[in-house]
């Protein structure tokens, strides 16, 4: 896997979290920056990511809601294996990554990217104050514990859900791409996650 | 004890649950020896009684701790279900199975209500179901003038008893087969349908959902739909089983139900629920009631015991999510 270097105007449209700004980015930049290659992948896998039916307009965005689900796919294929090996297979198919991968360095460079603008804005819901609260909702927990949750939950969509559903190969950019942007979100990240690892053997 | 946890068996059923199904054991084993008979057939089939309409108030309520909600208000609205179809059928001479369907209708009306505060208004579930507990009572009493109500006995020559059958036929218990179905079904809706999976979610990040394009609103009241209409069926066996209800009562089942979700692995910070670790903590606080009663303990000491049990297990709920996380 190559280092997916982007050039700074990719980086703002990367960086960009909301998804109507990001839409106004990816009609102009094609016809401002050359074309990396990627290019034809970014068009795709932002349709794939944001539009739902008919719709012109961003209203979904499937690559979020495959942050949360994995979490919950790693709790529930505890007992239905097939079943949520299934349906993350069916996430990754039908958002385009596994497509994308198979496209060689061009694609990847695309998801990879792709994936940590998700995963920065799923790292960013944890950080709000609705997220994790104890006792029934009626506790806001602590920002320490919001932070060790939050590696939690990163170990789960990734690692954990790899080598639970036998999929750590498949889900390697994914893997990758979501723990380059939890480092990114949280400076003590890495030791959080080297502890966890080192706790679950 | 490290490697007893990382047994693959022990891993897929939950180290919890099988320590919660040790703790069951024990204490029947316990209460058969302290207590004379206490390990025949009536004795168990007198817990099967308590089992069912707990169990459907825990199950309900199970979903809404799902979504990192609360609702203190299904004991009251079960009785409350119970007292209003009740009084039709004794009163406007209402047929049995409309009686059952309008129990179960009223336990819905109740759960709707609850979930369109939370999900639509945002109301903290809090207070909406400590006000809709009152809700329930008052309404309880209110269209009974506040009477008791006595549901027709198995042998009542108008025929109207044949709704006992719900729980025991003969010898044969019923109600834990209906409530074995209602388990699997609502395993199969929590863990493998898209309904499950969007109120598991959302106890686990409401924000993250919503900005994936969930209608949150719609997921996060469809659980106290499911919670009130569950209240509802829970009243057709309590009544099945113990025949009299009281208005303005209802609100000790709340505490029970909620901590046997909690025993059972249900996180009371939503996102993570186990409907199988709820029927073992079902069976764990039926099993205890029974034995308090067999002891000759009064009601308060139960009381006393259920809320010590439930600030064990919450504790121990924090304790363990601070040491996982």
């Amino acid at each position: 896997m190559g280092t997916y270097q982007i050039s700074p105007a990719w980086m703002e449209y990367y960086l960009e979290p909301e998804p109507d700004r990001r839409a106004q980015l990816l009609a102009r930049l094609p016809d401002t920056e050359p074309d990396d290659g990627s290019n034809s992948f970014r068009k795709r896998l932002f349709a794939l990511r944001y539009l739902n039916g008919e719709d012109t307009q961003p209203s979904v965005d499937r690559y979020l809601w495959q942050c949360v689900n994995f979490v919950q796919i790693y709790d529930t294929s505890r007992y239905f294996k097939k079943s949520g090996r299934r349906e993350a297979e069916q996430l990754l198919s039908g958002n385009g990554y596994l497509e994308a991968v198979r496209a060689g360095i061009d694609g990847e460079r695309a998801v990879y990217w792709e994936i940590r603008n998700a995963a920065a804005r799923f790292f960013k819901t944890c950080s709000g104050k609705e997220y994790r609260r104890a006792l029934f909702g009626l506790l806001s927990p602590g920002s320490e514990d919001q932070k060790k949750q939050m590696t939690l939950e990163a170990w789960k969509m990734t690692i954990g859900l790899g080598e639970r559903l036998g999929m750590a190969q498949t889900l390697e950019l994914w893997t990758r791409a979501v723990m380059d942007e939890h480092r990114r979100a949280d400076p003590m990240a890495e030791a959080r996650m080297q502890k966890l690892l080192a706790e679950r053997g | 004890m490290k490697s007893f946890k990382n047994n693959p068996i022990v891993k897929k059923l939950g180290f919890n649950r099988i320590i919660l199904f040790c703790i069951l054991l024990l204490m029947y084993g316990v209460f058969s020896i302290l207590i004379p008979g206490f390990a025949g057939m009536a004795r168990i089939m007198s817990i099967f009684n308590y089992v069912y309409f707990l169990g459907f108030l825990a199950l309900g309520v199970t979903f809404v701790i799902a979504t990192g909600g609360i609702d203190f208000s299904i004991g009251p609205v079960m009785f409350c279900c119970a007292l209003m179809a009740g009084y039709s059928m004794n009163t406007y001479g209402a047929p049995v199975i409309v009686s059952i369907l309008m129990s179960i209708a009223i336990g819905l009306c109740f759960g709707t209500f609850n979930g369109y505060l939370v999900a639509f208004v945002g109301v903290p579930p809090f207070i909406v179901s400590m006000a809709t507990m009152n809700i329930a009572k008052g309404l309880g009493s209110v269209f009974t003038q506040t009477q008791s109500v006595s549901w027709p006995q198995g042998n009542d020559p108008s025929g109207k008893g044949w709704f006992r059958g719900l729980v025991k036929i003969g010898d044969i218990p019923t109600g834990l087969i209906l409530f074995a179905v209602a388990v699997v079904i609502l395993f199969f809706v929590m863990n493998n349908t898209k309904a499950g999976r969007y109120i598991l979610c959302l106890g686990s990040n409401k924000e993250a959902v919503r900005l994936s394009g969930v209608n949150v609103r719609k997921w996060q009241m469809l659980a106290y739909v499911i919670c009130g209409t569950m209240a509802g069926i829970a009243a057709i066996f309590f009544v099945s089983a113990y025949t009299t209800v009281q208005p303005g009562l209802g609100d000790t089942y709340n505490n029970e139900a909620i901590a046997s979700c909690v025993m059972g692995g249900t996180s009371m910070a939503g996102g993570l629920a186990s409907i199988g670790g709820t029927v073992i903590g079902v069976f764990v606080i039926s099993l205890l009631q029974e034995g308090i009663m067999a002891m000759r303990m009064t009601k308060e000491v139960q009381m006393i015991i259920t809320g010590l049990i439930v600030i064990v297990f919450v504790y121990a709920d924090v304790s363990a999510r601070r040491r996982k996380s």
